[in-house]
């Protein structure tokens, strides 16, 4: 008669890849979320504090965090225990269970999807929190690195929190700088930054084209995946007549 | 006794130019933060000169930039104020670094230099020539 542990760790390499796609799913909502967030963040001033909490869950949502948990968790996790009851069901052992197994399994199922739904709150709460820190007090970059990785220690995601914070700072910047652009009626956009030994390839490109740009070759090149993490240069909107005289070609 | 006023002034065309120069003045200004950044990432103060260099303490050789990550420069913002435009740095962190370049170790970055000036002078007079024509 198959023990628990043995349905367990019959089912152990399907829950290991089911972890690592849920590892890279959430990583990739998260990266909405931050995105979103920041953008909406970056219209509030720090007066707006009880907008926040509104703000967060609508970005919460808009970036289909709570789809994830919903899909991802209920229907993949269900499944793969689905499928691992089939197959004992098919080698006719589904008989061996009992109902104190039963149980069990559904526990341990609760437990998984509690432990996943905490990692997710968890991701969501640190990166909210420091950036609320940023737009709130101002916390330094390595304070804002230091409490995401405090917070997801011992998870996956603990590796990326430096860059998280840094690509968080950079957004929110590049979203106050496209806030101020809506002042300018008319104008080109042009992209700024340092070029040196550090500058990838695909910045130092841009660079030195010293182009102007329109809305939709901004919005191209700011999207353009080689650019995504820790990027040093922001677009700035301003007339022709600026964006020459500050050497630009337009 | 005093002036009743029955009549407003029709200043027709003058409106939409009259609105139009916060758009200017705020494009002056974007400019003349990109142009600080630009300047100070090439390694030259607002007098044209190079920067102090680095402390060894600091651990950092090559030219002075001023830039590390690049969030102090990027941080240069602007806010509208009666007789114009005022420039600040957004973030208290920041601008704490700024003010030790700035003040702390007289790498004067942050402000307008000649060709700025000559700039600025050159679009405010053609905007007030344009406008009152």
């Amino acid at each position: 008669m198959p023990t628990l542990d043995a349905i367990y760790n019959q089912s152990q390499a399907d829950i290991d890849k089911f972890i690592k796609q849920f590892d890279g799913e959430v990583e990739k909502i998260f990266e909405s979320v931050r995105r979103i967030a920041t953008a909406n963040l970056a219209g509030l001033s720090p007066d707006d504090v009880l907008e926040y909490e509104f703000v967060w869950r609508e970005s919460l949502k808009q970036a289909g965090y709570y789809d994830l948990i919903n899909e991802l968790i209920d229907k993949q996790f269900d499944s793969i225990y689905a499928g691992t009851l089939q197959a004992f069901d098919a080698g006719g052992l589904a008989t061996a269970f009992t109902a104190d197994d039963a149980v069990k399994i559904q526990m341990l199922k609760q437990m998984k999807r509690d432990f996943f739904i905490r990692l997710g709150d968890d991701v969501g709460l640190a990166v909210k929190r420091e950036l609320y820190k940023y737009v709130i007090s101002d916390a330094s970059v390595d304070t804002i690195a230091a409490g995401i990785a405090q917070t997801l220690d011992g998870s996956n995601l603990a590796k990326y929190s430096q860059t998280y914070a840094r690509t968080s700072i950079q957004e929110f910047q590049q979203e106050v700088i496209d806030l101020r652009a809506a002042d300018i009626d008319d104008g080109v956009w042009v992209y700024v930054g340092v070029n040196d030994g550090r500058t990838r390839d695909f910045c130092r490109r841009v660079l030195n084209d010293n182009s102007c740009y329109n809305d939709s070759e901004k919005s191209r090149i700011e999207s353009d995946q080689d650019r995504a993490y820790n990027c040093r240069h922001r677009f700035y909107k301003m007339s022709k007549e600026e964006a020459e005289a500050n050497g630009y070609s337009c | 006794m005093g002036i009743r006023v029955k009549k407003m002034p029709n200043f027709g065309k003058y409106t939409k130019r009259i609105k139009n120069s916060n758009s200017n003045l705020y494009s002056i200004t974007e400019g003349v933060i990109v142009g600080i950044i630009k300047r100070t990432q090439s390694g030259k103060d607002k007098n044209s000169k190079g920067f102090k260099p680095y402390s060894k303490s600091y651990g950092k050789t090559g030219r002075v930039n001023l830039t590390d990550k690049g969030s102090m420069l990027q941080s240069i913002t602007r806010k509208k104020i009666k007789d114009g435009v005022r420039l600040y740095f957004g973030s208290s962190n920041e601008n704490s670094k700024a003010y030790g370049n700035q003040v702390t170790y007289k790498r004067k970055f942050f402000g307008i230099d000649k060709k700025q000036m000559k700039h600025i002078k050159e679009r405010l007079g053609n905007f007030i020539v344009k406008t009152t024509k």
